[in-house]
């Protein structure tokens, strides 16, 4: 609950920046640090983790690379769309680049704030569920 | 041909094939599952906080506004 308000609190102050100013890359850092951080003392980054890989196992069971056929044909799409859309100079009416859609979801500052809000859960959701795994004793 | 009707729509699949995912038909796994795979791999976790944070800067450090 505190970390959720302190999340949106922040967001909102960092959101609220101009871009390309030395604020703006100081505020998009800090959850970077906190982040490599956090992920570095859950034992992410080192090989001597045994859990860690377990974890990643256990979610992935089942995962073969027929079965993400799917997701595959969206990634190369995605890859496709956006070189054509870089190729043609990245602010194409025809084909646009993918930042080039999302710069109209930045418009507003409560727009911005969500959208920040939401990178940060998206950063945090694998930690949050390493650690739920680790104290139900799935080690 | 206009492409962000093409984005959109690529949105639309993205939520079509995780939500048939999450519903269990077929074999196809759930977007988490996938980052889950990759994640099994030292270089693969730390690819996937670099574009964590590629995204992050890119969103809100370098984000032009339309029009401007």
């Amino acid at each position: 609950m505190v970390a959720g308000i302190v999340t949106v609190a922040y967001a909102w102050w960092a959101t609220g920046v101009s871009p390309f100013t030395a604020a703006s890359y100081v505020l998009s850092a800090v959850p970077w640090a906190i982040a490599i951080a956090a992920y570095a003392s859950a034992g992410y980054f080192t090989l001597r983790r045994g859990d860690v890989v377990a974890y990643f196992r256990y979610r992935a069971l089942g995962v073969t690379r027929r079965s993400t056929t799917a997701w595959l044909v969206v990634a190369a799409a995605v890859v496709s769309l956006e070189s054509v859309g870089l190729a043609l100079g990245g602010r194409s009416d025809r084909v646009p680049t993918l930042s080039a859609v999302v710069d109209h979801l930045l418009v507003t500052h409560i727009g911005r704030c969500a959208l920040f809000c939401a990178w940060v859960a998206v950063g945090a959701w694998p930690l949050i569920r390493l650690r739920r795994w680790r104290s139900n004793g799935m080690v | 041909m206009n492409g962000t009707l093409v984005w959109l729509a690529l949105l639309g699949l993205s939520i079509l094939v995780e939500l048939r995912a999450r519903l269990g038909a077929g074999r196809t796994p759930t977007l988490g599952r996938v980052g889950a795979a990759i994640a099994t791999s030292l270089g693969g976790r730390i690819l996937l906080l670099l574009l964590w944070m590629f995204a992050g800067l890119h969103l809100f450090s370098r984000y032009t506004l339309p029009g401007h």
